[in-house]
């Protein structure tokens, strides 16, 4: 290298220097991780070409309940094809009742009031919600990254900021905000039990204020989505933890309370579940779970009291265009439906661990796809191929897709690894009684065990269909945890207690 | 008491043998029966509205169906999406009035003023000039009344029918049809009236014996030919269906001397299975009891799309299967819709010149057409419970029947109401037609199956019915057992490893033992002085 090369490159560096000293003076790590994350994440949903999802059959639960309807003439031919951004709004009397309880629909319903405010009172455009989403996901990152920087060194921060950018703010997770699947709200609630539980921990802010914020983030994402209603079970058993980090009594009790709503809509949540969503579940339980690995799918029929002839269905989904029954007859109802429940099934594979084991794997295979391959991201007037998906900010999710070991078995490890890595300081936090630092191991393994909560109900409850939707949790999970060990990682923080924020509120360190 | 009804039974069981031998032996029925009716051309059906949650409720479908049983292509519209011109287009038109406060806009109203084509009004007092001249019609508001309607050899008493009018007067050269009694004074009115190629018919409800009676002014106003056969059909056949009592059903069938035709729900997937083997098998036990199989529609998703593709070859491969198991499917059970989609009718009925339309009114289309399909061969498919609604004028049906006439049955859920059913077929007395007598034909690319005087022929072969299809394999592998390589090898390599292990596991277990014994006994105390502490 000649010397006028070697004094630019210093030059250069200088000015980059610079840059990151300006940088760190005005915008801390999670304020930019937030604003990077808005930025792409605008970029992708709001600027042309659109990025959303296209309907898979299932908006019209949501929808139309909610006062919306499909007013695109060609809405059917565009099923799985194309995002479509506009949809009407029924200006008569909404005769349709709620098909399914969600937490979705407040989201629905303050976009539309704002659509119908700020926009249009018959058209009702797709991106009022998806702004909703997107700062709630704003401040949602901002929290996590605040959460596992907060007084770590700047380069480091940085660091961990920019993972955190190139994690959330990938297209495969944001593209759900223009849609109505519950995916998206499941995405930024998940973040927001995390980012509470880790400020909670490490005393960042008002222990109150983020206690509510886990309650109800906790409460939204139970009730998301019928199949994360016994997720609130296992979010208020280890939330216990979070209710121990202070010893003083209204804290308590506020724990105390949150997390026994939490257990009480958990259970109504589940009990609300609509029959037609049963039904669903049930005949995927069935043909894509117990049937198609069985050995004998008679036998396995007849064990739980179903004419062994239903075996023909073995492999074949609901939404099969052409089928042999109407999956919705009364002779389905009465002699398949009516028959089993999801105890049947999970009874059915403790007695098939072989089989469970090979779902289990299955599962796997799904359980690293962000991005359904069945569903395209752009509108038809984009002019791209019917089911084209987006590489837009995919990095992550592609690499994560391609490069992953799909077994059960690289689960288990990471779990395992996850669990070694953070016991040592949970421990120590135990044995020093300092309980506000034997948070953390309790808050991850509750993140963990949600994931894994989630493929293990999806394989009971709809066995291979749509797994890569399905296992959504698991994906969220499962990247929130590796976000947290590896910023912990860079930071030092794996074995050691984090330092705190001294703080007003009560030492949890007496017993 | 016991030996009058014997007696009765014996003389029914007489009667119906002689019916039945009359059917076998006259001249060429089977050709006749299911010849293509007279090409009645594309028909322009207009309807004032589709008359929801009225009695007349229904009524558009059926006179489509109607249409369809004599080969017609129809055209439907209500008659507020009437475009200019359209009338001259079509050689026939239908009106449907359901409601009289509904009137036709001008455009339509002229063009039906000036219309010279075959014309048949149903209902309502508004006519064009031209037709109410021809016919003499002289129309007169019915009494709010029970009324009773006679067609054929059937009557019925029908509930009160709103804004119905009553034919009080036609030319002298008006054919007229069936009567309407006014069960109140007793007066007698025609139902219909035709002349010249315009007719005029009072109401028409669905499920009722007015569908029956305006088959007859059909028949003459679209000139179809030939004798007309009635048919059993047994819908709802499922391969979950309790395929025992099917095979009883065809035992019972045939002691009773009645063909019938079973409407099999099509299979696409995991058709190697021991469940579809047998299906197969009760299909091909139907087919040697003198039953006749068509091939039911699929079930079609909410979800379903005209990009799909996959009903085409779902179908033919649904076809070919049969025919390698020795069945013969000869046409084809729909709903009323799959005529009127564009997809349904090109890629699912296109094999067939022969289906049986019934009524669907929730039936889910994935392209509407603005035309129906019309097949060679239609009957009317009529649940046969509606006949069982009408009353009989004579021990026997003596009036030929208007148009090919199915009545069907869904499979029974048990032996009891199957029992009943094949009694009141037997005291229906009609004689039944066999399917497989007229000239039948589906066709795929790969092969072809016909009926022709009651022979069954893939490919030109005959089809020997009594022939007995494979067994069920008990032993059936459902899971391929996974792809394997050098098994031996890595067997013996397995056993190789394991005993160095096992080995390994000793060694270890034996160093471990003694080094736990050295480091024990550097420690142990063995006794003796303290001194050197």
């Amino acid at each position: 290298m000649n010397q006028p090369e070697s004094a630019n490159t210093g030059a250069i560096a200088a000015y980059l220097k610079r840059i990151f000293t300006a940088a760190t003076r005005y915008a801390s790590p999670s304020l930019l991780a937030a604003a990077a994350v808005l930025a792409i994440s605008a970029a992708a949903l709001f600027v042309k070409p659109y990025i959303g999802m296209a309907d898979n059959g299932d908006y019209f639960r949501v929808l139309y309940s909610n006062g919306i309807y499909f007013n695109a003439p060609d809405y059917a031919s565009q099923y799985f094809g194309y995002f479509i951004k506009h949809y009407g709004i029924f200006q008569y009397f909404n005769e349709n009742g709620a098909t399914l309880s969600s937490s979705q629909s407040l989201f629905i319903r303050t976009a539309l009031q704002l659509n119908i405010w700020l926009l249009n009172a018959r058209t009702f455009d797709i991106r009022i919600q998806a702004a909703i989403y997107l700062i709630l996901y704003t401040v949602a990152v901002y929290m996590l990254v605040e959460a596992l920087t907060w007084g770590a060194p700047a380069k480091r921060g940085y660091t961990i900021a920019s993972i955190a950018v190139f994690l959330f703010g990938d297209t495969a997770y944001t593209a759900y905000f223009n849609s109505f699947y519950s995916e998206a709200l499941m995405l930024v609630m998940s973040l927001f039990v995390l980012a509470s539980g880790l400020l909670i921990y490490r005393r960042r802010f008002n222990d109150y204020a983020m206690l509510a914020v886990f309650v109800v983030s906790s409460l939204l994402l139970v009730t998301s989505k019928q199949q994360n209603a016994p997720l609130g079970i296992l979010i208020a058993l280890f939330g216990i933890c979070v209710l121990l980090a202070r010893t003083d009594r209204p804290y308590r009790l506020s724990a105390a309370g949150g997390l026994a709503l939490l257990c009480v809509v958990s259970i109504a949540s589940y009990v609300l579940i609509p029959q037609e969503f049963v039904n669903i579940n049930k005949y995927h339980a069935m043909t894509r779970g117990v049937l198609p690995d069985s050995s004998n799918p008679e036998k396995s029929l007849e064990g739980m009291g179903i004419n062994g002839q239903y075996s023909l269905l073995s492999g074949t989904i609901y939404y099969e265009p052409y089928t042999t029954i109407d999956v919705n007859s009364n002779q389905m109802l009465t002699e398949f439906y009516g028959k089993f429940g999801f105890g049947k099934v999970l009874a059915y594979y403790a007695t098939h661990p072989g089989q469970a084991g090979r779902m289990l794997n299955l599962a796997a295979k799904d359980a690293f796809t962000t991005r359904p391959e069945a569903m395209g991201n752009y509108e038809k007037s984009a002019g791209l191929a019917f089911g084209a998906q987006t590489h837009f900010f995919s990095v992550y999710s592609t690499l994560k897709k391609t490069l992953t070991p799909k077994t059960f078995g690289f689960i288990f490890l990471w779990l395992i690894i996850v669990v070694g890595l953070y016991l040592p300081s949970f421990v120590t936090a135990v044995r020093t009684k300092n309980r506000r630092q034997a948070v953390r191991l309790p808050l991850l393994l509750m993140m963990i065990l949600l994931g894994l909560a989630g493929i293990a109900i999806s394989i009971v409850g709809a066995g291979d269909a749509d797994l890569a939707k399905h296992e959504f949790m698991f994906t969220i999970a499962f990247d929130l945890v590796t976000f947290t060990t590896v910023s912990d990682a860079l930071l030092g923080r794996l074995w050691r207690n984090v330092p705190l924020r001294p703080g007003a509120a009560p030492a949890a360190t007496a017993v | 008491m016991r030996k009058s009804f014997s007696i009765a039974r014996t003389a029914m069981l007489i009667v119906l043998a002689f019916a039945l031998a009359y059917a076998s032996v006259s001249p060429c029925p089977a050709a006749a029966e299911s010849a293509p009716p007279a090409a009645a051309g594309q028909v322009l059906l207009l309807y004032d509205s589709l008359a929801l949650s009225t009695v007349r409720q229904g009524n558009v479908e059926t006179i489509e169906r109607l249409l369809a049983a004599y080969g017609a292509r129809v055209v439907a519209m209500a008659f507020d999406r009437y475009t200019a011109g359209t009338l001259k287009s079509y050689s026939r038109v239908v009106v449907v009035r359901n409601a009289p406060d509904l009137s036709a806009n001008d455009t339509l109203a002229s063009e039906l003023a000036a219309y010279d084509g075959d014309y048949l009004q149903i209902g309502g007092q508004t006519l064009p000039d031209r037709v109410r001249a021809r016919l003499g019609l002289k129309l007169t508001p019915a009494p709010p009344d029970m009324i009773r309607i006679e067609a054929g050899d059937y009557g019925q008493a029908l509930s009160t029918v709103a804004d119905l009018d009553f034919i009080a007067g036609t030319s002298a050269d008006a054919k007229r049809y069936g009567t309407l009694t006014s069960m109140s004074d007793g007066r007698r009115m025609p139902y219909a009236a035709a002349a010249g190629g315009y007719a005029y018919a009072s109401c028409l409800s669905a499920g009722g014996l007015t569908e029956l009676a305006l088959a007859y002014v059909l028949k003459d106003w679209l000139h179809a030919a030939g004798d007309f056969g009635a048919y059993v059909l047994i819908k709802e056949v499922y391969p979950f269906s309790d395929l025992a009592l099917l095979k009883t059903l065809a035992d019972k069938l045939y002691d009773a001397g009645v063909p019938f035709v079973i409407s099999v729900k099509p299979v696409f997937y995991n058709t190697s299975y021991p469940a579809m083997q047998r299906y197969l098998q009760a299909m091909q036990y139907v087919q040697s009891r003198n039953g006749s199989i068509i091939v039911d529609a699929p079930a079609v998703a909410a979800t379903s799309t005209a990009a799909d593709g996959s009903l085409r070859g779902k179908m033919s491969g649904f076809i070919e299967l049969l025919a390698d198991n020795g069945i013969a499917p000869l046409g084809m059970g729909a709903g009323l819709s799959w005529a009127y989609d564009q997809i349904y009718a090109s890629e699912g009925m296109s094999f067939f010149d022969s289906v049986f339309l019934g009524p669907d009114p929730q039936g889910q289309q994935v392209q509407p057409g603005g035309t129906s399909a019309a097949f060679a061969f239609s009957p009317y498919v009529m649940p046969f419970a509606q006949l069982q609604d009408f009353e009989r004028r004579s021990i026997a049906p003596h009036t030929p029947l208007p148009l090919n006439l199915a009545f069907s049955f869904d499979l029974f859920r048990d032996a009891a109401s199957m029992e009943d059913a094949v009694d009141a077929i037997a005291r229906s007395w009609i004689p039944f037609s066999d399917l497989k007598n007229g000239a039948h034909a589906v066709r795929t690319d790969r092969l072809t199956v016909q009926s022709s005087d009651g022979s069954l022929l893939i490919d030109g072969k005959p089809l020997d019915i009594d022939k007995k299809g494979r067994e069920v394999d008990a032993d059936y592998a459902y899971t391929a057992a996974p792809k394997t390589s050098f098994t031996k090898l890595f067997g013996v390599q397995n056993r190789i490893l394991m005993v160095i292990i096992g080995l390994s596991l000793a060694v270890f277990g034996l160093f471990f033992f003694i080094g736990y014994r050295r480091y024990r006994r550097k420690f142990l105390y063995r006794g003796g002085s303290h001194d050197a502490f």
